[in-house]
């Protein structure tokens, strides 16, 4: 701007607050200087070690936490009272004791030789026995037919030497061999003993029951049963009382019985 | 035996009397002055020596104040003024190339602070017009008779709109397309403040010499 065009007034103006010095306040270069401190603890950290976190991170990080507080909070453990039956709850808080596992019986694979051998000897056997009696059997036709006296003797001498063989035939007619030994028993232990199924649920549900009423106390559903008794003299009552397993009053009503006086009123 | 008992007891004053004397001679002695200029107390200043910012701030404080109470309407609108400019001087020290004087450059930087405080209360409060006047623009006034502190009233008891044209214009030489920048305004908008402001003023100004005149 060029200072010969400017106005007169403003020159005067400008010119009487050129040498124009209002005193200043004590205390606000202390304000400055604290500012300036302020400032200069402020940005001892840098920038960027500042965001080396950025928000959206962290609001995520915020976010999978919460789902998982939330998740855990819904699926805690939650202290179950059970109202009968503590014996039950103690056993089964009880710490289990493993037993260390016999090892399972060696199966030993079936010999087929073996098996063969002892399925032939017992086919011998059979033989020899139906043998016996078929001879025993046409001897005593051979008599039936002759006589009887002579002929029972000669039986019974000739019986002699069919009963030697049978004895003779019972000795093990083929040796086994020196590197194989018949162990039949241990064939037998591989099998599995079926046994019965034991229940033992029931018999526990039996012996419960049977404590419980034993240990059912005189309570009130014995005097309201009284008190009807006392009203209604039939052996079926109307209305009878009873406990629950979990010490609640019971009422059951035989309806039959109401009908029946309904009928009885018509 | 009475002698060694006297120089005994002048042995004992002796540091005493020292003393006194070097206190005196301190306190008599004149200051000694040292003429420290503006321009030198940049680097200190940009170092950030505490000592040299307060300098600065001793030297420029009271005439930047002044700068401030014309931009400002209250005094304590002016101070809050001075000590943002100052802090904005010292935290920006590094962008000041040398083109003008160190002085200059810190007075830009206070009457930008005052331009800035002005837009930010526009947004808030109302702006308040000044009726039509008619600015005779040969008129002049003996001012000589008005004291600084008249003066300032009177241009604090503008509209923010008005003051701030007129101050830029009339005071710091700015143009009306700089005026109009700066404020986002229209350069016939910054025209017609100027006018009215100027206008209002002279009236003031003649009822206050219609005053002095009077009374004396």
């Amino acid at each position: 701007m060029n200072p010969d065009k400017r106005n007169e007034f403003d020159r005067q103006l400008a010119g009487k607050f050129d040498d124009f010095r209002p005193k200043v306040p004590n205390d606000l270069w202390d304000k400055i200087a604290s500012k300036l401190d302020e400032q200069e603890q402020g940005t001892a950290v840098p920038i960027k070690q500042r965001l080396r976190f950025p928000s959206w991170w962290i609001s995520i990080a915020a976010g999978v936490l919460m789902v998982c507080g939330i998740v855990y909070w819904y699926n805690r453990p939650v202290m179950v009272t059970y109202l009968q039956n503590p014996v039950v709850h103690a056993e089964e808080d009880m710490p289990v004791v493993e037993e260390p596992a016999e090892p399972a019986p060696a199966v030993e694979p079936l010999d087929i030789d073996r098996l063969k051998q002892l399925f032939a000897k017992r086919n011998r056997q059979a033989k020899n026995e139906n043998e016996a009696e078929m001879q025993v059997a046409e001897m005593q036709q051979v008599d039936r037919s002759t006589g009887t006296t002579d002929n029972q003797l000669l039986i019974a001498e000739e019986a002699v030497p069919t009963t030697q063989a049978l004895a003779k035939n019972d000795e093990p007619p083929v040796s086994p061999p020196a590197g194989r030994p018949i162990r039949e028993e241990a064939i037998a232990a591989t099998v599995p003993d079926i046994q019965p199924p034991v229940v033992l649920e029931e018999e526990e549900e039996t012996l419960l029951a049977a404590t419980e009423e034993s240990k059912q106390p005189f309570g009130v559903s014995n005097i309201l049963n009284y008190v009807v008794g006392a009203v209604d003299q039939r052996d079926e009552k109307l209305v009878t009382f009873s406990n629950d397993s979990e010490g609640s009053l019971k009422l059951d009503f035989n309806f039959s019985l109401a009908k029946n006086k309904k009928k009885r009123i018509k | 035996m009475n002698k060694p008992q006297k120089s005994t007891v002048k042995k004992t004053h002796l540091p005493c009397n020292l003393f006194t004397y070097l206190i005196i001679i301190v306190i008599n002695t004149p200051e000694l002055e040292r003429t420290v200029t503006i321009e030198s107390l940049y680097e200190g200043c940009k170092g950030g020596s505490r000592h040299a910012q307060g300098q600065l701030y001793n030297a420029l404080a009271s005439k930047l104040l002044g700068v401030c109470m014309r931009y400002a309407s209250s005094t304590f609108e002016a101070e809050d003024m001075l000590q943002a400019g100052f802090i904005k001087v010292f935290n920006n020290l590094g962008s000041y190339r040398g083109d003008g004087s160190f002085e200059g450059w810190i007075r830009r930087i206070i009457v930008n602070t005052a331009i800035e405080t002005y837009r930010r209360n526009r947004r808030s409060g109302q702006q308040v017009e000044i009726d039509e006047a008619c600015d005779d623009a040969q008129q002049t006034f003996a001012m000589d008779n008005l004291e600084c502190e008249d003066l300032l009233r009177l241009i604090q008891s503008l509209p923010d709109g008005y003051r701030v044209v007129f101050n830029m214009y009339a005071v710091e030489g700015f143009s009306h397309k700089e005026i109009a920048e700066s404020l986002q305004i229209s350069e016939g908008a910054s025209k017609s403040q100027l006018s009215r402001a100027r206008a209002w003023l002279k009236q003031r100004i003649k009822q206050l010499e219609g005053g002095i005149h009077e009374s004396r």
